[in-house]
């Protein structure tokens, strides 16, 4: 007997039906769902790397520090590695979808990243990668936020640089300031110049380029805003990060 | 010859089938099983050449390789996809099956050709070789069998079994450009065998 004739008999006999079609459609969305989700994710990754590598200051980083220490300290690898993981996420469920094998790793890869940098640049520009900075900070006790990341090179005062938040206005000349060890300095800014349209408030995130005075004041000369404010991510804006001029 | 298969008292007119097209055949099968028949006696010779061609089996394993490749078939016949070349889908399926038929017996594909595929390989020498040596099937036959079997594979399947490059990449799953890398190393490998 041939093959088809004892597969046809084996059917028969064991009343076998074929399994139903919404299985296999069921199957394939499920893979849809997880490339677009890994598309997803991999845009906010990608909007917190333009975050990080925006809000650094690489002109003085080039300008003090050495190039390993830049390599070391500004690049949010954590995110990179998150974008990998993401990637390889994407491509497996995109090959599994029923003609997903018909692309090479090549053009995913770039489909991959062309969408994920459309969308993130989206998600940076309405504030995302901000908020998602922030509370993954709160959240996750092993997350170095952008404060943290930077701290290598603006928790310096003997070399002119620090960085912190400013916990009181004492007097238009001067402020006090928590800095990333949270130690507190008097800031002396009546010759100060403020850049980004930094808000001269409490609560806001600051870096100043200055001298120290002595172990705990620090005569300011430049201060600007820890986040860059000039792209227009306004959406998720709040107090900690003010667009207005100094209003004191 | 006759062309009509009796089977448990129903007349299948093997002929009369041919005029049927693989998707017509399949939706007629999802509504009653007997048409599957038809389907699968229409692809019982290629394939089980094919499995023979990729495994080494002889007939009887072949033929219940062949068998289970058929129920899988007939359980997945919803999934079967109309952009997609039915002959491909089955072909694919009876490779996957095949090949984890021999990953499960533990044994290496045995060089299988039969006297016809000497003939194919005849027909395609231009394909095979750009050196002027007189072409020695028996060689060639040999040659095919000592490469690897991602090149065994796609030489089976394009010289042997005569698949277009696009029937390739979806019976082995894998883009078109890949397939074309594949049959390039394929058959350079294989002029440098013949040649040495």
């Amino acid at each position: 007997m041939s093959s088809s004739k004892d597969a046809y008999k084996k059917i028969k006999e064991k009343h076998l039906e074929p399994k139903s079609k919404y299985s296999f459609i069921l199957k394939n969305y499920l893979f849809w769902s997880l490339a677009i989700l890994a598309i997803i994710i991999g845009a906010l990754a990608i909007a917190i790397i333009i975050f990080f590598l925006y809000n650094q200051d690489w002109t003085l980083y080039f300008k003090y520090a050495s190039f390993i220490q830049i390599l070391y300290f500004s690049l949010p690898y954590l995110w990179f590695a998150i974008l990998l993981i993401l990637i390889s996420l994407a491509y497996f469920n995109f090959r599994k979808t029923e003609f997903g094998y018909r692309y090479s790793l090549k053009k995913l890869i770039l489909i991959y990243f062309a969408s994920s940098i459309i969308l993130g640049s989206l998600f940076y520009s309405l504030g995302f990668a901000q908020v998602l900075d922030r509370t993954f900070d709160q959240k996750l006790p092993f997350y170095t936020n952008l404060h943290q990341r930077c701290s290598w090179f603006w928790q310096n005062p003997q070399e002119g640089r620090l960085s912190g938040e400013i916990i009181e206005i004492t007097n238009p000349n001067q402020f006090r300031l928590k800095d990333l060890k949270d130690k507190h300095w008097t800031i002396y800014d009546n010759k100060a110049m403020y850049r980004n349209r930094v808000n001269r408030k409490t609560g806001i995130n600051i870096r100043i380029i200055g001298e120290i005075v002595n172990d705990n004041e620090f005569k300011a000369q430049e201060i600007k805003a820890f986040i860059h404010q000039d792209m227009p991510h306004n959406l998720f804006r709040n107090k900690k990060y003010p667009l207005n001029e100094r209003n004191n | 010859m006759s062309s009509v298969v009796v089977y448990k008292g129903m007349k299948i007119d093997i002929q009369a089938s041919k005029k049927l097209s693989d998707q017509n055949l399949v939706n007629m099968s999802l509504k009653n099983k007997d048409y599957f028949l038809l389907l699968s006696t229409r692809y019982e010779a290629p394939l089980l050449r094919y499995i023979r061609r990729l495994s080494g089996l002889n007939h009887e394993d072949a033929q219940d390789v062949l068998q289970e490749v058929y129920i899988k078939t007939y359980l997945n016949l919803s999934s079967y996809n109309p952009k997609l070349k039915f002959s491909s889908w089955i072909y694919r399926i009876t490779h996957n099956h095949t090949m984890s038929e021999l990953r499960k017996r533990h044994s290496r594909p045995i060089n299988y050709i039969d006297p016809q595929d000497l003939v194919f390989i005849k027909s395609n020498s231009d394909l095979l070789l750009e050196t002027d040596n007189k072409l020695n099937l028996e060689e060639v036959k040999r040659a095919i069998y000592s490469l690897k079997d991602k090149y065994k594979e796609v030489l089976i399947l394009r010289i042997l079994e005569e698949k277009e490059y696009q029937e390739i990449a979806d019976i082995l799953k894998k883009p078109m450009g890949t397939v074309s890398t594949l049959l390039n190393r394929a058959f350079k490998k294989l002029n440098e065998i013949i040649i040495k």
